[in-house]
């Protein structure tokens, strides 16, 4: 066996040197046997001539060699190669037809698989990735299965399950950064100290953190991120050990870490140990712990999950007031990343899917019209003596080498979009990294690629099995059996064509009526002329309520006193951005069913905060400059509050208190605000004057103005009024209400503009389709339209009749794709917004824009038969 | 040529094998070989000695290298390969069986039965 495959490749890959080989030996030979004839007395040309005689055919003899060192397929493969290339190149129209709707496929479809490789399929960049475990806490009373840590729940669960190995959490901060060039706000976080060990990752500089970093009393470290080194510290290479100045105290920095690590879920910059001291070590009712776990070797997260509710009911008992209806939920690090993403990919994976499959549908119609024309050169082949099976070889040998074309074209489209893919995508897209055309995403194409090859050569190469070659080298081309089979054929092309790209469709006018629904729902606010900044106090230097309020008030002046500016408000954070927390609250003179159930978002603001974003007062009154530090305490709430805490009655005059703060009473009601973007559902929200009640951590630290013109105009000046009253204090996220806004529907946006693009071209892929199958009737019927006409059927008749065949497998295709689009639309639930899978009004309008779409491609040639001048068509051929 | 044998199916393949055993050989010098050996009973039709040799090489039976010839030439010699060795033997084995077999059959007369 080895012995034949070294012959085999050997004689493959020197080919060369073999025919020579083989000439020169057969040579030898002859000459040898000349010389001998010649000896036994005959002259030398007689000689010459007898031993070329009796030798045989050279060429058949060498054929037969060929063939015993296995060259026969190799052989036939290159010349159908060669033929096809060649046959392509005359025909340049059908070729880059073919090639392009190939390309069009087969580029998004790789650009999406490289999309789906960065969510799904690389392993995430830890070590033993398959170990790690996102783990929460599931509130089972309020049904947030995805809930963070308190502290104590945290190192409970850490010491006493058996399946963990270990278990670490992170929590994000804000910290402000000092530097020469003035104070910025850099998103990090406090990390547990085994982090970096328990997902196993490496620093690129001096060291990560580790488990002696997180006790209490060591020194101040901290750890940065590669990107971060190098836009603020220019890649400097002696920035281990160097102090940082942080939020007034100093850091030192202890390492980077390597370009291609991102921790898990977030794009933070640094990280510092997180260190618990004995009163942190009891915290059990302030949840903001994200944590991950790692499985002992051998561990499954069936028996961890079960052990982790065991601890769960356990503390549930012994601390019924913090932990009552609280159990620990594991989910595989990798779905808790992507399970937010996962829906919009699949969807965007069947869309391209579907696209592909209508394109290949197209070639193959290409195709087909292609071996009408060359029926005739196939039956000459065939009489030549190709078997059929060796005329299929070579139609699915053509078709491959366009699909490997297409494949190459389509890479060039495919690193277009990807790049495009890759800017706006939110990170969320790719947990483990860039998203990046690698061999897998390549291999991935040429697999699409061949497939798609094959599946466009399938059923020209089914019509020529079963076609009568050699009748239609007697009979003329438009032989009446082969063109039967082939309107056959191609119309159930055209009807699957017509079917894929109405499910396609239909996904896409679902999405996109999903986001204009989303588009028309009241955020609550208006977001027009309002310019947005967030800023950050440094603690240090403000730590009193006293030396804060003087601040706002001054810089509420100051903001106030730029031209153009109509209204200045302060707020702890935006809305529309979710941002902000929750605090449980307690109601005057009612039972408090459990805690965790009366929860509202806490906002502080200032007094015109609803006026300057246009939040509309539903009762009560506004606050005003009376609500001061001394006065009553007050409270404006939500209609969500008023709903849910005070239904049926007017919460106004009623009075609450958050936690262990003091009560307060309720002046008014505002409208909703979707906090969390247009899809969420508003919230519970209790906004209070910050002049009241401003503690520190919950405290302003966003700005929102509300201008006569072009908010950002004004950015320059507000950035000045900050400098000017304290040039240590880092503004960010300077931007507009309406862009927050436009963020919040980005992804949803993209992912119908993406199908949308697909369903489109996928729509004028069909379109060729129709085209071509009613043309080709045209064309077909080209004598019959003319004895028609001769006997006085009218051109409109004429062009009713060839519509009536080119639209019949359109309507079949209509009808198997609205019953496949109902079927699968379900699928697509989760992607919808106040509109159901099975929209009738969606259905009807992509049906119609279907028959109306296909019914303009088929008149053209319908109409041309019309115009057909008897006298010819009688005359043609 | 009338006095010529008709070669079986298959034996072309064993008597080439057999030929090149005895010494490396060049195709003509094959063909030369087996009319010799066989006192010119046996021809060996030209067109098909090479595919045949090609077909022994790439079983790995037979080996070629050039070489000079006897008139100072350059050609192609074949020699036997061990596993070629090794599939003469089976071969030679499994053909006198059958001929011993075809012989004693065609001997056979109406007493022996």
């Amino acid at each position: 066996m080895r012995a034949r495959l070294r012959s085999f490749l050997a004689a493959l890959f020197q080919r060369s040197s073999l025919e020579q080989a083989m000439d020169a030996e057969l040579q030898v030979h002859i000459q040898a046997y000349t010389a001998d004839l010649v000896r036994s007395g005959m002259s030398p040309d007689e000689a010459a001539r007898r031993a070329r005689i009796e030798f045989g055919g050279l060429e058949s003899i060498k054929e037969e060699c060929r063939e015993a060192r296995g060259l026969k397929w190799p052989d036939e493969v290159r010349q159908n190669v060669r033929y096809a290339f060649r046959a392509l190149r005359k025909a340049p129209g059908f070729t880059a037809a073919a090639v392009l709707s190939l390309a069009l496929g087969i580029g998004v479809n790789t650009a999406v698989f490289s999309v789906v490789e960065a969510a799904l399929i690389r392993p995430l960049p830890y070590a033993d990735p398959g170990h790690l475990v996102a783990v929460y806490e599931n509130h089972v009373t309020r049904g947030e299965k995805f809930e963070q840590f308190a502290n104590a729940n945290f190192l409970d669960l850490r010491s006493n399950s058996p399946s963990f190995e270990d278990l670490a959490a992170h929590m994000p901060a804000g910290l402000d950064l000092t530097t020469a060039e003035g104070a910025e706000r850099i998103d990090g976080a406090y990390v547990t100290a085994n982090m970096f060990p328990l997902l196993g990752v490496r620093a690129f500089l001096g060291r990560a953190l580790v488990p002696d970093d997180g006790e209490l009393g060591k020194p101040r470290v901290i750890l940065l991120s590669f990107a971060l080194w190098r836009k603020k510290f220019a890649g400097d290479p002696h920035i281990v050990g160097r102090p940082l100045a942080m939020d007034g105290a100093s850091y030192q920095v202890i390492g980077v870490m390597p370009p291609t690590f991102r921790f898990p879920g977030t794009h933070e910059e640094l990280w510092l140990p997180l260190r618990f001291d004995a009163q942190d070590r009891q915290q059990r009712s302030n949840h903001n712990l994200d944590c991950i776990g790692r499985l002992k070797p051998g561990a499954n997260l069936r028996q961890a999950q079960s052990e982790a509710s065991f601890i769960a009911r356990g503390l549930q008992r012994d601390y019924p007031d913090d932990n009552a209806g609280i159990d620990f939920n594991l989910v595989p690090l990798r779905e808790s990343l992507t399970h937010s993403v996962r829906g919009a990919l699949l969807v965007l994976v069947a869309a391209v899917a579907l696209l592909l499959l209508v394109a290949c549908a197209n070639v193959g119609n290409l195709i087909l019209t292609r071996s009408t024309v060359r029926r005739r050169e196939l039956a000459v082949r065939a009489t030549l003596g190709a078997s059929r099976w060796r005329l299929i070889r070579q139609m699915l040998t053509e078709s491959l080498c366009l699909a490997l074309l297409g494949g190459i074209t389509g890479l060039v489209l495919c690193f277009a979009v990807t790049k495009l893919l890759r800017t706006s995508l939110p990170p969320t897209f790719m947990p483990t990294g860039e998203i990046r055309i690698d061999a897998g995403v390549l291999s991935f194409g040429l697999a699409a690629a061949l497939a798609a090859g094959l599946l466009c050569a399938f059923s020209p190469a089914f019509l020529v099995a079963g076609a009568d070659l050699q009748s239609s080298l007697a009979g003329s081309s438009r032989s009446a059996t082969g063109s039967g089979a082939e309107v056959r054929t191609r119309s159930i092309l055209v009807a699957c064509e017509v079917s894929l790209t109405l499910i396609l469709l239909i996904g896409a006018g679902l999405l996109l009526r999903s986001f204009v629904r989303l588009m028309d729902v009241d955020p609550g606010l208006s977001p027009g002329h309002v310019l947005a900044v967030r800023f950050a106090l440094p603690r240090s230097l403000y730590s009193s309520h006293a030396v804060r309020l003087s601040f706002y008030q001054r810089l509420l002046a100051r903001i106030d006193a730029i031209p153009g500016v109509r209204s200045a408000a302060l707020i702890t954070s935006l809305p529309l951005a979710s941002e902000g927390g929750s605090s449980w609250f307690i109601r005057e003179g009612r039972p408090t069913p459990h805690p965790e159930e009366l929860i509202a978002s806490n906002r502080l603001v200032s007094e015109r905060y609803f006026r300057t974003l246009g939040i509309p007062l539903r009762a009560g009154r506004w606050f005003s400059s009376h609500d001061g530090p001394g006065a009553a305490l007050v409270a404006v709430v939500n209609e969500s509050v008023a709903r849910r805490f005070w239904p049926g009655e007017s919460p106004i005059g009623k009075r609450f208190q958050f936690y262990d703060r003091p009560w307060v009473e309720i002046v008014g009601i505002v409208g909703d605000v979707r906090q969390a973007g247009l899809d969420a559902d508003a919230t519970p929200e209790i906004y209070r004057p910050y002049a009241q009640d401003d503690q520190g951590w919950l405290a302003p630290r966003a700005l929102a103005i509300q201008t006569q013109g072009e908010p950002l105009a004004l950015a320059a000046a507000v950035r000045r009024e900050f400098r000017a009253l304290d040039s240590g204090i880092p503004i960010y996220g300077l931007t507009t209400m309406d862009a927050l806004l436009e963020e919040s529907v980005a992804s949803r946006r993209l992912e119908v503009l993406l199908v949308g693009a697909f369903g489109c071209l996928a729509l004028v892929l069909a379109c060729i389709g129709v085209y071509g199958v009613v043309a080709y009737v045209v064309a077909q019927r080209g004598k019959e339209v003319g004895i028609r006409m001769a006997l006085g059927a009218t051109p409109a008749g004429v062009t009713a009749l060839m519509l009536r065949q080119g639209l019949a497998p359109v309507l079949t295709g209509l009808v198997a794709g609205l019953a496949a689009a109902l079927a699968l639309s379900r699928f697509l639930s989760s992607q919808l917004y106040l509109v159901k899978a099975t929209d009738a009004l969606t259905f009807a309008l992509v049906a119609s824009l279907m028959v109306v779409t296909a019914v303009a491609a088929a008149y053209f040639p319908a109409r041309r038969a019309a115009r057909t001048d008897p006298n010819l068509a009688l005359r043609q051929d | 040529m009338a006095h010529n044998i008709e070669l079986l199916q298959g034996t072309l393949d064993m008597l080439i094998l057999k030929a090149v055993s005895l010494g490396p050989l060049h195709g003509y010098g094959t063909l030369l070989r087996i009319r010799q050996i066989s006192n010119s009973a046996l021809e060996i039709p030209q067109g098909s000695l090479y595919p045949a040799l090609y077909r022994l090489e790439h079983k790995g039976w037979i080996a070629s290298e050039w070489g000079e010839s006897e008139n100072n030439r350059k050609a192609k010699y074949y020699r036997l390969t061990a596993s070629g060795r090794k599939q003469l033997r089976t071969e030679t084995e499994q053909w006198s069986r059958l001929s011993d077999a075809i012989a004693s059959v065609l001997k056979a007369n109406a007493e022996e039965i």
